[in-house]
């Protein structure tokens, strides 16, 4: 019976840090995306591939789903 | 001229883009302006020419596919990306479709992934000097409203219907398919993927508000799946329950152009939309529309629809009773809509996107 529960609480627990791993996983790829992004907007505004009031809204907007992202907030 | 596309879309995606994808590719193919085509999937890198024949039916010999690999890439004129995603490595020129932006302007109907994938791919196309191509003069006010984009800078075309959306049907074997679906006459049509954008919520309250005043009428639900949409999911399988609703999944185009010939009426009350594809093929279809009066819907529709606020339940309501109840607005607007669609055909559109594709290589 004892070794039975500690076969389920692992199972849980393995399952339960499956979830939080594939949480963390995408959290890190979505950032990692964005900065890219934002890098390279930047590097575009620089150059002046990207018009300053462009670059700008864009920078604006991938700030904001940066922070969203970094809630792990989701709407 | 060489042209690459995207065409991953065509062969993993479900909804608008990835019907935009496979009625630009089956365009492209058939115009003798084009002397190669070559397919990229820019989701898995690679896929077989029969994956995509399977997709898109034959295609010629012009037509190859290829890998995404520097040495394909660079020897194109143009790469269009129909489907929020850039080629890793430099074609000379490019083009960006720009479906919607409503990751921007209705950020809670989206999950977080969409939002990501959206901008970055935008502002990758941006950053790599692409040409954008918005689908409605509505995107493109929304681009330029939002990403303060110069306006000359972002050209227009709409999405090509596929010519199977047409009056003509066979209608034996329409009401053979629609029986296969347990669908009977008669019935109001909402065709949309289920996601919060496409306000599903309170086009089953308009419908339930209305009782009796739609006799023995069925909605008839077609829903590819979306997401965060559980609880209209539950709605709607109770619904589907009572007798009310028949809900459809994905289903393909030539079943979804019989269901629209046999439908009194089609109801697209969304939020907001790119362009609206629905409305279009209902429209092509001769059945009368009922659409939401906000961002691109009236630009699809014009005059060929009855347009009411979306978040208004009882309008919404209001105006399937009245094209429900009043034979003559329906038979006005069936032939308002044939003639309204007519513009979204390939034979009116690929001269346009073929002048961008001019502009683009320049």
């Amino acid at each position: 019976m004892r070794a039975e529960l500690v076969v389920a609480m692992v199972l849980v627990a393995m399952v339960v840090g499956a979830l939080v791993l594939r949480w963390f996983v995408r959290r890190f790829r979505r950032l990692r995306r964005l900065e890219r992004a934002t890098v390279g907007v930047s590097r575009a505004m620089d150059d002046g591939r990207l018009t300053a009031a462009t670059g700008e809204a864009l920078l604006q907007h991938l700030d904001g789903l940066r922070r969203a992202c970094s809630r792990g907030r989701e709407g | 001229m060489r042209l690459g596309i995207d065409a991953g879309r065509a062969l993993h995606g479900r909804g608008g883009v990835a019907t935009y994808t496979r009625e630009l590719i089956r365009s492209l193919v058939g115009s003798p302006r084009v002397d190669e085509v070559i397919l990229f999937d820019l989701d898995r890198g690679w896929s077989r020419r029969d994956a995509f024949e399977g997709e898109l039916g034959p295609l010629p010999t012009k037509v190859a596919v290829a890998p995404l690999v520097r040495s394909e890439l660079e020897g194109l004129n143009l790469f269009h990306a129909p489907g929020y995603a850039m080629p890793p490595v430099g074609a000379p020129r490019h083009v960006f479709t720009l479906h919607d932006l409503t990751v921007l302007s209705h950020p809670h109907c989206h999950t977080l992934d969409n939002r990501v994938r959206s901008l970055a791919s935008v502002s990758e196309a941006l950053v790599r000097g692409a040409t954008i191509l918005a689908v409605s003069k509505a995107t493109k006010e929304e681009a330029v409203r939002l990403l303060a984009l110069p306006v000359d800078s972002v050209e227009v075309v709409p999405p090509m219907l596929n010519p199977i959306f047409r009056v003509a049907g066979d209608h034996d074997a329409d009401a053979t398919a629609a029986a296969r679906l347990g669908v009977r006459q008669p019935y109001v049509l909402a065709v949309a993927s289920l996601e919060p954008r496409k306000n599903f919520g309170r086009l089953l309250d308009a419908w339930s508000s209305l009782g009796v005043t739609t006799g023995a009428h069925q909605l008839v639900v077609v829903a590819a799946e979306g997401w965060r949409q559980g609880r209209i999911r539950r709605r709607l399988e109770r619904m589907t329950g009572d007798g009310s609703v028949v809900k459809i999944g994905h289903i393909s185009d030539d079943v979804l152009a019989a269901l629209y010939r046999r439908a009194n009426a089609f109801v697209f009350p969304s939020l907001a939309e790119g362009f609206g594809l629905p409305v279009a093929e209902a429209m092509a279809c001769g059945t009368p529309v009922v659409t939401s009066k906000i961002s691109s819907m009236p630009e699809v529709a014009a005059d060929a629809a009855l347009l009411v606020d979306p978040e208004d339940v009882d309008e919404i309501a209001a105006a399937i009773a009245r094209l429900l109840g009043d034979q003559s607005l329906r038979r006005h607007l069936r032939d308002r809509g044939l003639e309204q669609a007519r513009i979204f055909f390939p034979e009116a559109l690929v001269p346009r996107l073929f002048e961008v594709y001019r502009r683009a290589a320049l």
